[in-house]
């Protein structure tokens, strides 16, 4: 067999190796085998090239392929047909949702409770830098012990968070800075809850003087001269 | 673009059967069952078609094959039909003739009678 014939073979079972790539390889080899015997037959039949006979590789392996009942191949792996397939799904029931009118008309109410979050943002930022500071309360946190101090605190972010909110409904460019603040902010307050809470537990015996160990009489002098009997009716 | 009906169209639809039908009257390999249907008047039968087409009746089931040393030429692996493959070919028969008696009486043509 002269060398141009094989490599004319070659060439068509190189077109149908590549094309029938998602094949499990042993399948395909047995097929590849298969064929560059085939073909040879057919290029022994006349002189003229085997594109003349059967056309040019990439078709014949097209036709191939079809012929096997495999739907025409592409570059994409099977993984890469899930994504898309996953994708699409995901896309379809977004848009399915936001047709809906219950979705509608939750999102069109969102848009007045920003000013109510901005508010609250700035209470929950005081109540996590006093917690920091070891403050707490409810509801106004206390600062080092003042609770004027921690109601100014809270004055202070709500006023803040409330500027901020309204610069950047004027200015979109602000926008991806709030949204990370505003994570950050549930973030930590969630990181606070579970941790214990923003009230700093109070020690259970604090508010009463500690036992000096006497017991008082009535004008507070203590009783120096007694014993522990049953107690009596007097008070 | 030709105005008369692409027959090789209608061909991918029947290879099967026209590959079980060949192979039913004998053995044969892969270029051979090309000249085959050829001979009978499919001139325009795709060499790609008829070798995948032989590929997926095996795979199916449909066929047996082995391999027939030779020792001039290559060793040729030989299609044959199998129970199963007749049992395809039967039904497909009986499905063909109906479907082209369908097919004659809707544009009115004589049973038997050549187009």
């Amino acid at each position: 067999m002269s060398v141009m014939v094989t490599d004319d073979v070659t060439r068509y079972v190189n077109a149908v190796r590549d094309v029938l790539a998602d094949l499990p390889a042993g399948q395909r080899q047995d097929l590849l085998d298969d064929l560059s015997q085939h073909l040879e037959e057919v290029a022994a039949e006349t002189d003229s090239p085997l594109s003349v006979r059967l056309g040019p590789p990439a078709k014949y392996a097209a036709e191939l392929r079809a012929s096997i009942g495999l739907p025409p191949a592409n570059s994409r792996g099977d993984a890469d047909v899930r994504m898309e397939e996953l994708a699409a799904r995901v896309q379809r029931a977004r848009d399915a949702a936001m047709v809906h009118p219950a979705t509608r008309a939750t999102l069109d109410f969102l848009p007045r409770l920003r000013p109510g979050w901005w508010v609250l943002r700035g209470y929950l930022a005081a109540k996590v830098l006093a917690r920091m500071s070891h403050g707490g309360g409810f509801p106004f946190p206390t600062l080092g012990g003042s609770r004027f101090l921690g109601i100014l605190l809270t004055l202070v972010a709500v006023v803040a968070s409330v500027a901020l909110g309204r610069r950047t409904e004027a200015r979109p460019s602000w926008r991806r800075l709030a949204v990370v603040a505003n994570i950050l902010l549930v973030l930590v307050v969630l990181a606070v809850v579970g941790a214990g809470g923003f009230v700093r537990p109070q020690p259970a015996y604090g508010r009463y003087p500690s036992w000096s160990g006497y017991l008082m009489q009535p004008d507070g002098s203590p009783i120096t001269n007694s014993t522990p009997t049953a107690p009596t009716a007097r008070r | 673009m030709d105005q008369t009906l692409d027959t090789s169209q209608l061909l991918k639809g029947v290879l099967d059967l026209a590959v079980l039908a060949t192979l039913a009257e004998g053995d044969g390999y892969g270029y051979d069952v090309v000249r085959r249907l050829r001979g009978a008047g499919l001139d325009n039968v795709g060499d790609a078609s008829v070798y995948g087409t032989l590929r997926r009746l095996y795979t199916g089931g449909h066929l047996t094959s082995y391999v027939v040393p030779s020792e001039e030429g290559p060793h040729r692996k030989y299609y044959g039909i199998n129970a199963r493959g007749r049992q395809l070919l039967e039904d497909s028969t009986k499905a063909w003739r109906s479907f082209a008696e369908t097919m004659n009486s809707l544009l009115r043509l004589e049973k038997g009678a050549a187009a």
